[in-house]
């Protein structure tokens, strides 16, 4: 009897600590908008920023039965004007009859006159708030932010999901970066302060309007400070070595061809000249499949091979040297080269950490290309090689 | 049934300061910030630090087989000074339960449960912990093994979870912050996770077969936790780069990222279960040390009366003893370690020696006994 | 307390007055039973009918026998719990038709007594019986007694043979591969069934009635030399403290004699299938059998013997590991599956991806229930569902759950009263509880401990959920056995998450069996090169 008694104590002690103190997290799903997307943009008073945020709406997106009515738009944006992220935040939240939920957030988009103007104070918010998560991609936007969220999309109702899905394909073919937050405040609070991220723009043909990835913007001290095209952008990741996909074009005397990329890699050392740097050097492997031949006239298949070689060696060079000096010229060392250099040859860093920039802005780069082509594709001739007549 | 008799086996008692140990990784916040991208080698250079540390222990363990700390002191230091050393001892223990306990829901609260108030989790978890307390150490010991397995192969998920975002160049350049912060990191973690296995003491004398090779098992768990606490922090750094040293839960963040067939992404819940298992562990051997201590201080016959009590004052305590977070990190990070120092190495040390010239005194008293007898 | 005793006093005394003015007559059972057969047929009779009562199945047969039919001799049968055939011809016949009784002797009783038991009748079992209380005992559980005049003896002649079950495939644990007897209601039927199986003379069956009123024969059978002979005792000590009036099923003993009656564990096991229990004697462990109750208990039991089918040891061994692991993780569904899906759906929608989380979140909207309560009345739902299930005829049986599962739940879907993800969640945990049979009704209570933590304190709650049912599990012993040892790595990990190959399973658990730990000796796995070289 006593253990019953005793048993029931602990348990109506446990059930009034239950049901006094639980669900303070409680966060039931009709009750919140799940945040798909995150625009900053300069807002037109001076100093403050537009924050966008785009909702997906769960009625009109959910599969099975309970799909809203079919016109009803999946997505819903809202926005407000605020000098700092979190007070913007404050204002769309009492706008909004539910609690926002970011943990879902995709993409965060800078606009280009706020990304020009500078990002680092909002980037602590990203940092330090409980509910942001690092793996958002970052992306630039070439006009305004809020304009890309509101772009809808053919395939993906949220375009939210959309752009974080074409970055990962774009990132495959190499046509563009994906860049996650952590790896931009990673890159940007390194020693070579110097980062890049994706820029999204709007294509507007007849009354389409389409998202592209095209191009790098290039970040210094948390400011943009230029773009890279998108061919500067692939030279980018040749020097980077994490080139996965895509095809190089040649062009050489005898004919053009498309080269497939297999896989790429690079090495980066720093030449010293009594503690003095030198140069940078960079040993790029590319490792190739012939997608396409156009040309070559009776010529034999391993000649056809050592003309590519050279000629791809000698775009991909093109390639580097010209996203070098684009990066050269805004003084911004997107390679990270200062921070090799501080990683490998923490005792010469020192000497030059000063004045890196200015150090940077004249270092010569000197690349060492090796070009690989495996395999011919599913022929080992062309319609217009000798063989075929 | 007397709870003191309670046998442990050797092994139960190895693994228990394997996950008492691995139960620190949450702290490695402290030193991440002070030793960077080097802190892996603050690892080893503390494992090196703490051999000769454990040794003592052991020696203790092995004079005294089938007493406790805190009888021990009786025994070394006299009734009165064994007394106030032991009031040493039962302090840290009890602020040792009380920071963990603190720690855990320092945790929760940032991790999983941002709005539920600290005490509530604190109180939750103190019940918990009291309720395996109560039914003795066989019961707070029993799963030492499993959650090793478990911690073990989650640890090894969560490395090849990651491993497509690990960058080995974030371990460089090696030997490059200030001497001193590799002193000050070698302290901290010496004393924070590592010394803190004096309360290993406590229970030494219920483990079985302790007269064949405790030792044995003092050092293989010492070494098993060291190797995957350093296996932690290599991952920590190789994924995190140098946002290691900005973030407060770098373990958790590292597993944020970690992504199995793109889908199962968010695997950083297993590191909160994990650790939550964990604490549970290592607070319930910390409170089931501390009442253990008290209740052979006063010479009590069973420790379960203070259950009660000794849980209202730790939660009591843990919820004062600091007034923010920030507190928190510089204390850990400036002031206990030093106290830790003292509790942790000086003492035991200095009861190791007093013991060994009470024995050589009382040999050569017997020796000229016996000499004179003759 | 001197009240009490002043009481006591006073009754005594008045019954001694009592009985000096009553007579012998009319005295209690209780002293009658205490009777000895006195010789004289009538009284004897007089009194045995007194304590049985007139009830109409008690048969006293009286009749004359002999070469020249002077005795006077008299049966007592119950009936319908003798044989007839055997009442008939294996006694009646003999006694009445018999000559060998010529010779009677008259002054020796004993001696024709003997001539009865040993020429006369044609029964293996007959015993000598001298009090009124042993006759009326033994003429209960369905013996003869045969009275006559002149002998101051009852022979009990064993003619049991009552209408029973006859051996049928159980119920309970189907299997495809294996044995398919099943234990009946038969007292000696079950010790049959584990004596045909275990041949060794080391086989005890240790007899015991238990219950008052109902003199339940209790059987504890284990092998000698292999069970701890201290949890033989201990078995034995605590059915002997039971004092209760009726055993009715092994159900009852269970409970009696369990460590934790507090526990949502059960620490004893049982089966139904001699095959299994055979298995668990084997390992040292004790059985007890009860009359009227086709389920066998097994002690000590671990917590892993839950997940134990005996089926696991008839095929080969990675199917069974296979199988085995399933059955842990059907198990961890059945207790948690909707505690986490409301930790995630209402705690931490984080860790849902995306997609999943706007399909969740569609089937949410408009719901009128909080989530929890959602869950509640699901799982509640499915529990009396269940329980319909189980006690109503088959046909019926089915028919509800067809409505039930199919139609409500589709219809409860449709009517946008719950989510339809609930539905699939609770259905799932349903199937998943039936996977561990043993475990279902701790399962049960499991699930909804761990619903309401997780729904007050999320993934926090869920881990304090588990905490608190590991340190419970870990507090448990079964007969002096930690309930969860061989989970806990301690040893015999032969047997607990996989099954090594029967070969390589050399030893006994340690810990239930202490002595001829040695099971085999294999020690190497067959393989052809151990292959008897052929004649040719």
């Amino acid at each position: 009897m006593k253990q019953i008694s005793r048993l029931f104590i602990l348990a109506s002690v446990i059930a009034a600590i239950l049901f006094s103190s639980g669900c303070y997290d409680i966060r039931e799903l009709d009750r919140v908008s799940i945040v798909t997307g995150l625009a900053v943009d300069k807002a037109e008073q001076p100093g403050n920023i537009e924050l966008t945020i785009q909702i997906g709406k769960a009625g009109a997106l959910g599969g099975g039965e309970n799909v809203g009515a079919p016109d009803e738009k999946p997505v819903q944006l809202i926005d407000a004007v605020g000098e700092s992220v979190m007070v913007a935040l404050e204002s769309l939240r009492n706008d909004n009859s539910r609690i926002l939920f970011f943990q879902h957030n995709q993409v965060l988009i800078i606009g280009e006159d706020q990304a020009r103007t500078g990002i680092i104070p909002y980037l602590d918010t990203f940092m330090r708030n409980k509910e942001s998560r690092f793996e958002v991609w970052v992306l630039v936007s070439e006009g305004n932010a809020k304009d890309v969220l509101e772009t809808e999309m053919e395939l993906d109702e949220v375009s939210a999901v959309g752009i974080a899905k074409m970055i990962k394909n774009h990132t495959e073919t190499s046509k563009s970066l994906g860049v996650r937050l952590l790896d931009f405040l990673s890159k940007i609070t390194e020693r070579s302060a110097s980062a890049v991220a994706p820029i999204i723009k709007i294509i507007k043909e007849e009354d389409i309007h389409r998202l592209s990835l095209s191009g790098l913007a290039v970040f210094k001290k948390g400011q943009m400070t230029g773009k890279l095209t998108e061919d500067q952008s692939i030279g980018f990741s040749w020097v980077m070595g994490d080139l996965k996909g895509g095809n190089l074009s040649v062009e050489t005397e005898k004919g053009s061809a498309q080269l497939a990329v297999m896989s790429s890699s690079s090495k980066l050392k720093p030449v010293f000249n009594k503690d003095r740097l030198q140069k940078m050097k960079a040993d790029i492997t590319g490792k190739f499949i012939i997608a396409e031949l156009t040309g070559f006239k009776n010529m034999k298949i391993e000649q056809v091979i050592d003309l590519l070689k050279k000629g791809a060696a000698d775009s991909i060079k093109k390639l580097v040297m010209d996203c070098y000096k684009k990066s050269q010229q805004l003084k911004s060392d997107i390679y990270g080269f200062g921070s090799y250099i501080y990683k490998y040859h923490a005792g010469r860093w020192k000497t030059i950490e000063k004045d890196w920039d200015a150090v940077f802005s004249n270092l010569a780069l000197e690349v060492d290309i090796k070009v690989d082509i495996q395999d011919t594709g599913k022929t080992g001739k062309s319609p217009e090689m000798e063989g075929i007549r | 049934m007397k709870v003191e008799n309670a046998k442990i086996s050797a092994t139960q008692f190895m693994f228990s300061i394997v996950i008492f140990i691995r139960s620190s990784s949450l702290l490695s916040a402290f030193f991440f910030s002070i030793t960077k991208q080097d802190s892996w080698l603050i690892v080893l250079f503390g494992t090196v630090v703490c051999i000769p540390l454990l040794w003592v222990y052991v020696a203790l363990a092995k004079q005294y087989p089938d007493k406790s700390l805190i009888q021990i002191n009786d025994e070394v230091f006299g009734r009165i000074g064994g007394k106030i050393v032991s009031v040493f001892y039962i302090w840290f223990f009890f602020t040792l339960t009380t920071l963990n306990l603190r720690d855990l829901g320092g945790f929760v609260n940032k991790s999983i449960m941002i709005l539920t108030p600290n005490t509530v989790i604190i109180s939750i978890f103190i019940i918990l912990c009291a309720w395996s307390v109560y039914y003795g150490l066989e019961v707070v010991t029993r799963y030492s093994i499993v959650f090793t397995i478990i911690s073990t192969a989650i640890l090894i998920v969560s490395i090849l979870a990651t491993f497509n975002i690990m960058n080995f160049e974030n371990f460089l350049p090696i030997f490059h912050q200030p001497v001193n912060s590799y002193i000050h990191g070698t302290h901290i973690i010496s004393t924070i996770p590592f010394g803190e296995l004096v309360v290993f003491l406590m229970i030494a004398p219920n483990v079985e077969g302790k007269e064949k090779g405790l030792a044995k098992y003092f050092y293989g768990g010492f070494f098993i936790a060291a190797l995957l606490i350093l296996l932690v922090i290599l991952r920590d750094t190789a994924v995190l780069g140098n946002m290691l040293e900005f973030l407060s839960l770098p373990s958790f963040e590292a597993l944020r990222l970690a992504t199995l067939f793109e889908t199962i992404s968010h695997i950083e819940i297993l590191f909160a279960v994990l650790l939550i298992l964990f604490l549970f562990f290592k607070i319930s051997i910390l409170f089931y040390t501390s009442i253990l201590a008290v209740s052979h201080f006063f010479k009590i016959k069973s420790y379960r009366p203070l259950i009660l009590p000794a849980s209202a004052l730790i939660v009591v305590y843990s919820i004062t003893i600091f007034e923010n977070v920030i507190m928190h990190t510089t204390i850990s990070r400036g002031t206990a370690p030093f106290f830790w120092a003292f509790i942790e190495m000086i003492l035991p040390f200095i009861t190791l020696m007093v013991s060994y010239i009470k024995k050589a005194i009382k040999k050569a008293a017997g020796s000229s006994k016996e000499a004179s007898a003759a | 307390m001197f009240n009490f005793i002043t009481k006591k006093l006073k009754y005594g005394l008045r019954r001694a007055q009592e009985s000096k003015v009553e007579t012998a007559d009319v005295k209690s059972n209780k002293e009658i039973e205490e009777l000895p057969i006195t010789g004289r047929l009538s009284a004897d009779l007089e009194l045995t009918r007194k304590v049985m009562g007139t009830s109409s199945d008690i048969k006293i047969h009286e009749f004359r026998y002999g070469t020249n039919s002077e005795l006077k001799g008299a049966l007592i049968f119950i009936d319908g719990l003798v044989n007839s055939d055997m009442l008939t011809q294996g006694i009646l016949k003999p006694l009445i038709l018999g000559k060998n009784l010529n010779s009677y002797q008259k002054e020796s009783i004993a001696k024709t007594l003997d001539t009865v038991k040993q020429t006369i009748l044609c029964s293996g079992d007959v015993t000598e019986k001298h009090l009124i209380g042993e006759l009326v005992e033994s003429v209960l559980s369905g013996d003869t007694a045969f009275l006559s005049e002149g002998f101051d003896k009852a022979l009990i002649i064993s003619t049991k043979g009552w209408d029973k079950r006859s051996i049928s495939e159980p119920q309970t644990e189907s299997v495809v591969r294996g044995p398919r007897e099943g234990f009946t209601e038969n007292f000696r039927t079950n010790t049959a069934l584990l004596r045909r199986r275990i041949k060794s003379p080391n086989l005890r069956m240790d007899h015991l009635t238990i219950g008052e009123k109902t003199d339940t024969n209790v059987c504890v059978a284990y092998i000698e030399g292999v069970a701890d002979p201290g949890i033989v005792e201990t078995v034995k000590a605590r059915l002997k403290s039971i004092s209760a009036d009726a055993i009715l099923d092994t159900g009852y003993i269970e409970q009696y004699i369990e460590d934790h009656p507090f526990s949502m564990f059960p620490t004893i096991g049982y089966s139904e299938k001699p095959d299994v229990v055979t298995a668990r004697i084997l390992e040292g462990r004790v059985a007890i059998i009860a009359d009227g109750s086709p389920f066998v208990l097994t002690a000590p039991m671990l917590f892993i013997e839950s997940f134990q089918s005996s089926e696991d040891y008839y095929i080969r061994p990675f199917h069974a590991s296979m199988i085995r692991i399933l059955r842990y993780l059907a198990f961890f569904i059945s207790i948690s599956a909707p505690a986490i899906f409301i930790a995630l759906t209402t705690f931490h929608q984080e860790l849902i991806p995306t997609t999943l989380l706007f399909t969740i979140a569609a089937a949410r909207e408009g719901t009128p229930f909080p989530t929890f309560l959602e869950a509640i009345i699901l799982v509640f739902s499915f529990e009396i569902l269940r329980e319909a299930g189980i006690r109503l005829p088959r046909p019926v049986g089915q028919a509800i759950s067809i409505v039930g599962a199919l139609i409500m739940g589709e219809a409860a879907v449709s009517a946008g009263l719950v989510g339809a993800p609930m539905v699939i969640v609770v259905a799932i945990t349903a199937v998943a509880s039936f996977a561990v049979p043993e475990q279902t009704d701790s399962a049960a209570i499991m699930r909804i401990i761990l619903l309401i933590l997780a729904s007050s304190f999320g993934g926090f709650g869920i881990a304090v959920g588990f905490l608190g049912i590991l340190i419970h599990l870990a507090s448990l012993k079964s007969f002096g056995i930690p309930y969860c040892s061989s989970l806990t790595f301690n040893h015999n990990m032969q047997d607990s998450f996989v099954r090594m190959p029967l070969w390589a399973m050399t030893k006994r658990p340690k810990g239930i069996a202490n002595e001829d730990i040695i099971r085999n000796d294999m020690q190497i796995p067959p393989s052809p090169v151990y292959q008897p070289p052929s004649n040719e």
